[in-house]
């Protein structure tokens, strides 16, 4: 859920974010994803590969995002895609950015080397692509939940140095 | 082979986005039976006179909580003066306190006039959305 833009009120002092480069990103992420699914075990470990390089841009170099800059120098300045400022919580997806993309890369790696496990590079490639559909879509963090009833059912409330 | 795995791909695709589908709906529905009861379960201990006040549900671990709800609720709050209260609840150290307000995930924001509750969000509610909340408590409290 996120704070979208009506009127000005107190909380205007906070950082607002346009939110649609993040979900194009994110949708790219889907697209790419399926892409390599369907096209098999070589073509889609090269897609992964692609996937987990755009993650790292989005995450380290973010105007180098080749998906961001579409977004916001193309499909917005043509009206193609509308300008949504919210106030979103950008550090946890930062993390989430991170461990996508490593997810992504070793996904890749047991595709091209070890075709007997692409059923589980598939299943975790799958599981981040849930979680990046589920943001994208309803701005559900998958990963919020579950570590919450991670931490409420091992009464574990201990602050970790990344809170995500 | 390949349309056989674009047939997953698009059914995995049409679950995920039924899954998304039902859990909005089942949230907003926990929310309305919640906010349907007279009277709070349980009501956190403040000294406020305040006609309304906001309980703030997180927990430790959450990064979302920390840093973008609860600067939205204090600054949202702050407008309002004495009229709201904001209380803080760690949502695993008051697990009852949780549990009596179903809150299955933080941040969760409670807004609660006297002895009704008036809204629920579960989820990061927007600046305007508790804006608009609290007036609206405060319009029913008079």
């Amino acid at each position: 859920m996120n704070t979208t833009t009506t009127e000005p009120c107190a909380a205007d002092e906070l950082q607002r974010y346009d939110v649609v480069p993040r979900k194009a990103h994110q949708y790219a992420m889907i697209v790419l994803i399926a892409a390599g699914y369907v096209a098999g075990a070589t073509v889609g470990a090269w897609l992964l590969f692609v996937a987990a390089v755009c993650m790292a841009l989005g995450r380290f170099w973010r105007p180098f995002d080749p998906f961001r800059v579409l977004t916001t120098a193309v499909l917005q300045p043509a009206g193609l895609l509308p300008r949504r400022m919210v106030h979103e919580d950008r550090e946890t997806r930062r993390i989430a950015r991170v461990v996508g993309g490593i997810v992504f890369t070793l996904s890749g790696v047991l595709l091209l080397l070890l075709p007997g496990l692409s059923w589980l590079a598939w299943t975790l490639t799958g599981l981040v692509g849930v979680m990046i559909l589920l943001d994208a879509a309803f701005d559900l963090c998958a990963l919020c939940f579950i570590v919450h009833h991670y931490a409420r059912l091992t009464g574990n409330s201990r602050v970790p140095s990344n809170p995500a | 082979m390949p349309l056989d795995r674009l047939l997953v791909v698009l059914l995995i695709t049409a679950l995920i986005v039924l899954t998304g589908l039902i859990l909005r709906w089942w949230t907003r529905r926990t929310a309305a039976a919640v906010r349907a009861r007279l009277s709070p379960l349980l009501h956190p201990t403040t000294e406020t006179t305040a006609p309304v006040t906001l309980l703030n549900f997180s927990s430790p671990h959450c990064g979302t909580c920390h840093r973008v709800q609860k600067p939205l609720v204090e600054q949202v709050s702050a407008q309002f003066a004495d009229q709201v209260a904001v209380v803080e609840v760690d949502a695993l150290a008051q697990a009852d306190l949780a549990r009596a307000y179903r809150v299955l995930t933080v941040p969760s924001t409670v807004i609660l006039t006297g002895n009704r509750v008036q809204e629920v969000n579960y989820g990061l509610a927007s600046a305007e959305t508790l804006d608009r909340q609290l007036r609206a408590a405060l319009t029913a409290v008079g």
